[in-house]
């Protein structure tokens, strides 16, 4: 069976199998036919085969491929008739659909028949033309492509065959085969011709009405089925017009004669002549010349794409186009040329359209489109839309806050990449600080700042002038000796005032859950302070009001569990041993970090009421307590020295923007609080405990002197500064015998990171009555005059900086360094 | 879909991908897709010696399921970010179980 | 957000296992390893997968000297650091905080 191409096996397993593939197969029932008997039943089967191939096709054998040439032997030669049928199937197939395309439009064809020619096939007549164009062709024998010719006719006998008539009709084609047979010996491609005719033989003897095997059957089917007038272009592509099927048409010949060396021009007339008219071939041969395809091939283009539906317009573009000049018509072949190309690309891109069906098509879309979402990270494409945010809310507020980590297409700025910037803060942390330095000491030079407004408020008041008039430490040693200080009896603090038990295991989790806690309803806050909706006015529908109170009221709650989660308001147990919830949620790195975070969401009481918190609870904050210097002056682990940064880059900032803008008499009671409450001894010799006291300082000189500076203070305002004076005085009596020992000690005076001592030393110095100040300066004095030194011995830039952090005290207290010589 | 977005973030980042069988490969991460399949560039193996066989190539496409550890640069990780970025992930696959229990 | 009942109302109970791991965001954690390694770092990411993502992480890998005899094999353990390290999960064989 493999003797006609054809895959045998196919048709069986096709059975109940073809599933989208499900159509009519032409040869379907030849196939199961022959299979359905055994391969032993071969005889049979055969027996069935040439009672078709006798009552259809046989008769005309002789007619068409002369008796001298047994099939058989051709066969031999090349079978593969099916494929090489299959390789000029659009052709037909558009043969066909042309043919029924046109029956309509007839007698508008009749009128012009030298455009395609196909029409006649509806004559009775159109064989005779055929004899003329044969004459026509003799003109150009030594290009003739008569084989080609003889399929292009196929698919007409293929129709008309199955009427009786066609009988009367097929005996034209001797005709026909007296040229070709006179041909080929003029142009040495007789096996083409065999070949060729061969295969309409084997066709005419299967008794196969439908196209080669080989071709997709579908067209057939359709053609079939449909009355002519319904007939539509075969569905394979937008527009599968002749010019795809001419490219199609011409290289199955090429093929072919290559394997016999035919020269090469007829190759390509073979190409283009084939589907073209007698007629039209007549008056195209003369440009045609000795190049042959070219100027033929781009009237058919538009033509033959065209007529599948409708066949006026091309016949008169062929009109004028023979009335143009050579060159216009030139530029029109070409650009006809240009289009043929596209048509055979699309050919070439529609050739396997069909296969599937609308439904499947759906499907593996859907599919493909969801894997693409997915991919994407988001139902909803649009960037920075909830659910993109849901699904991708690392990579998309990265790329805000970093930039795309490639340059891609311009994102439209991420509203909430900004929002929760500005929510989160600054980008402290740890993986980043410690490789990005940030210009993280906005606290410490925030500080600063407000330590030197202080210093330079308190200039102005001329109430040092006597010290400055002395203007040497020196002098002031000297004073010192009339009022001797017990320096060297300084009691050393004991850390153990309070009683510290290890937190147990029990404690952490539930402190770790409480931040959890903190977090998922920080980050709910958040949300839904991204979706307040716009304020509304007097105008606006009640309902926008009402979903602006609505928010608020979702708002109000949101604090209420954040507050709580905070933990802020438990009750304080002094002599439990265990830390305040508060304090252990501190404790943690992370919940330093949400701090600053959660200080945004807190109300001015409830802000108050944290930050009396942390410094009632000032000596047992982890980063007073774990960092205490140790007693052998070893340095402080790292682990303590990272949650020290931590808590003033997170905590601090906050509350100093608290503080700094709190009533004296707020300073007042806090500052009367550490004084109460707090182990001042341990926390003054940390860096923590130190800036949160010259934090409180500060302000407090500041408010004092704008205060004092006013025309009429009230008497509530004197009071405010009575008490600040007791205590200021109170807590420079604490501090003053640990002067000398406020200062970092785990590192070398040449490399210590002091500056938040100065900026302490500065604050006190500033509120210090004339007597206070000589304390002070006795105090650090050797300190002082220690980093004078060493600073000498710095680079420049550092010199500077060193003699800088002294200077911020020694200006406070109306000296220089530079006094020191 | 978190490790997904993370990663997305460290392409065109240098990375060290260490798969299962020991093996070092260090490259520049070009691409990712949500089963952490890695596509390197300009690879170089590290210990060479001990795995001659791939030193010619270029560029690896890694399947995710082999890959033991990716070394990645801190500086190129948002640390609070990522973390806010699991709690988003965990919440929301808390509230889809708790939709689908209740 | 406003679920039925109330905000946060997903968080406060902690159910499953992978809400544990949550509670040690941020924090130093332990992590044993298929093929005897053993990690020690902070936690920054977690999946429902156990992907990990370690800061600061120190990686232990226990050896057995393979001596021609058999058995006696010596236990030699080999660390390694890594600043920033990506686990993938189907490695990972338990999680626990480093109280």
């Amino acid at each position: 069976m493999s003797f006609f191409g054809f895959e045998t096996t196919l048709p069986r397993d096709q059975k109940g199998s073809r599933g989208v593939f499900e159509q009519h197969d032409p040869f379907a029932g030849l196939g199961s036919s022959a299979d359905a008997d055994d391969a032993l039943d071969f005889d049979q089967t055969y027996d069935g085969l040439g009672d078709q191939l006798e009552e259809e096709g046989d008769t005309f054998n002789d007619d068409t491929f002369g008796s001298g040439m047994p099939v058989t032997r051709q066969a031999g030669r090349d079978f593969d008739f099916a494929g090489e049928t299959a390789k000029i199937r659009d052709t037909l197939l558009e043969e066909q659909t042309l043919h029924h395309a046109r029956m309509p439009m007839q007698q508008a064809v009749q009128q012009k028949p030298k455009r395609s020619g196909y029409e006649a096939y509806k004559q009775p007549d159109y064989l005779p033309k055929l004899e003329a164009d044969a004459s026509i062709w003799g003109t150009s024998v030594a290009k003739k492509s008569t084989p080609q010719a003889q399929q292009q006719y196929q698919p007409p006998p293929q129709q008309q065959q199955m009427p009786p008539s066609a009988a009367r009709k097929m005996m034209t084609l001797e005709e026909v085969e007296a040229m070709m047979q006179s041909q080929p010996q003029a142009q040495a491609t007789p096996p083409v011709q065999d070949m060729e005719s061969q295969s309409q033989g084997l066709r005419a003897m299967l008794g196969v009405s439908g196209p080669p095997p080989g071709l997709s059957p579908q067209p057939q089917q359709q053609q079939q089925r449909g009355p002519p007038g319904f007939q539509r272009p075969p569905p394979q592509g937008p527009s599968p017009g002749p010019q795809p099927g001419f490219d199609y048409n011409g290289r199955a010949p090429q093929i072919l004669q290559r394997q016999h060396s035919p020269p090469r021009q007829q190759q390509v007339q073979q190409g283009f002549q084939v589907p073209t008219p007698p007629q039209l071939m007549g008056f195209q041969q003369p440009p045609q010349g000795p190049m042959g395809a070219p100027p033929v091939q781009p009237p058919r283009g538009p033509g033959h794409a065209r007529d599948s539906s409708y066949s006026g317009p091309p016949i008169t573009q062929a009109q004028q186009m023979m009335q143009m000049s050579s060159q216009d018509r030139e530029t029109y072949l070409a650009e006809e040329a240009k289009r043929a190309k596209r048509n055979h690309k699309i050919f070439l891109l529609s050739k396997n359209n069909g296969l599937m069906t609308p439904q499947d098509k759906n499907f593996i879309t859907r599919i493909q489109l969801q894997q693409l979402l997915t991919a994407t990270g988001g139902i909803d494409n649009e960037p920075g839309s909830e659910d993109q945010l849901a699904e991708d809310f690392y990579y998309q507020v990265y790329a805000q806050i970093r930039g795309p980590p490639r340059s891609g297409p311009g994102q439209p700025l991420n509203q909430f990449a900004q929002t929760y910037l500005f929510q989160t803060g600054s980008r402290y942390g740890y993986g980043r600080s410690r490789h990005h330095p940030r210009g993280g000491d906005n606290h410490v030079q925030r500080m600063e700042q407000q330590v030197a407004r202080a210093v330079e408020a308190a200039k102005a008041r001329p109430k040092n002038k006597s010290l400055v008039m002395e203007g040497s430490l020196g002098k002031i040693a000297f004073s010192n000796s009339k009022t001797p200080r017990p320096l060297l009896n300084i009691k050393r603090v004991d850390n153990d005032s309070k009683p510290r038990k290890p937190v147990s295991v029990a404690d952490r989790k539930e402190t770790l859950r409480s931040i959890e806690k903190v977090y998922s309803t920080l980050m709910q806050t958040e949300d839904h302070e991204r979706r307040l909706p716009p304020p509304p006015n007097e105008d606006s529908p009640p309902e926008i009001i009402e979903g602006h109170m609505r928010w608020r009221s979702e708002m109000a709650e949101l604090n209420q569990q954040l507050w709580a989660a905070l933990k802020v308001m438990e009750p304080i147990q002094p002599n439990n041993g265990a830390p305040h919830p508060f304090i252990q949620i501190l404790s943690h790195s992370k919940g330093k970090k949400a701090i600053p975070r959660v200080f945004r969401h807190l109300d001015e009481q409830q802000r108050l009421t944290m930050l009396t918190l942390v410094i009632i609870h000032l000596d047992v904050l982890d980063v007073v307590r774990d960092a205490y210097p140790p007693q052998d002056n070893t340095p402080i682990p790292p682990r303590v020295k990272e949650e020290v940064e931590l808590f003033a880059q997170a905590v601090m900032p906050p509350l100093f923007s608290y503080v700094n803008e709190a009533p004296l008499n707020i300073i007042i009671g806090l500052l009367g609080l550490v004084l109460d409450r707090v182990n001042i001894l341990a926390a003054v010799r940390t860096k923590t405990g130190v800036s949160i006291l010259t934090m409180l300082i500060s302000r407090a000189e500041l408010v004092k002197q704008s205060l004092a500076s006013s025309p009429q203070p009230t008497s509530e305002q004197q009071e405010d500064i009575g008490q600040w004076t007791d205590l200021y005085s109170r807590l420079f009596d604490t501090v003053e015998p640990l002067l000398p020992y406020i200062f970092p000690t785990d590192t070398s005076v040449a490399a210590a990171d002091d500056v938040y001592v100065w900026q302490f030393l500065a604050a006190m110095g500033v509120g210090a009555s004339p007597d206070q100040q000589q304390r002070l300066v006795i105090g650090v004095k050797e300190r002082v005059m220690e980093t004078v030194a060493v600073s000498k011995s710095l680079p420049e830039d550092m010199n500077r900086k060193r003699l800088g952090d002294v200077n911020l005290f020694m200006r406070a207290i109306g000296l220089d360094v530079e006094l020191l010589g | 879909m978190l490790f997904f977005s993370f990663f997305k973030t460290l392409v065109n980042h240098e990375v060290t991908v260490e798969l299962k069988n020991d093996i070092s490969v260090r490259g520049t991460l070009k691409s990712v897709d949500q089963y952490l399949n890695i596509k390197l560039d300009d690879i170089s193996v590290v210990e060479e010696m001990k795995y001659p066989h791939l030193s010619s190539v270029k560029n690896v496409f890694i399947r995710g399921s082999v890959v033991r550890y990716v070394h990645l640069p801190a500086n190129a990780v948002d640390t609070p970010l990522l973390e806010d970025a699991t709690r988003r992930e965990a919440s929301q696959a808390a509230s889809k179980a708790k939709q689908s229990s209740s | 957000m406003a679920s039925p009942e109330g905000p946060g109302a997903v968080t406060s109970s902690v159910n499953e296992p992978l809400d544990l791991v949550r509670l040690s965001l941020n924090e130093v954690v332990f992590v044993k390893l298929r093929g005897d390694r053993e990690l020690k770092g902070r936690l920054h990411a977690y999946d429902s997968h156990c992907n990990l993502v370690l800061g600061e992480v120190e990686e232990t890998i226990y050896m057995v000297d393979e001596e021609e005899e058999g058995g006696n094999g010596e236990v030699r353990t080999m660390k390694k650091q890594s600043e920033m390290l990506f686990v993938r999960g189907d490695s990972v064989v338990l999680i626990s905080p480093q109280a």
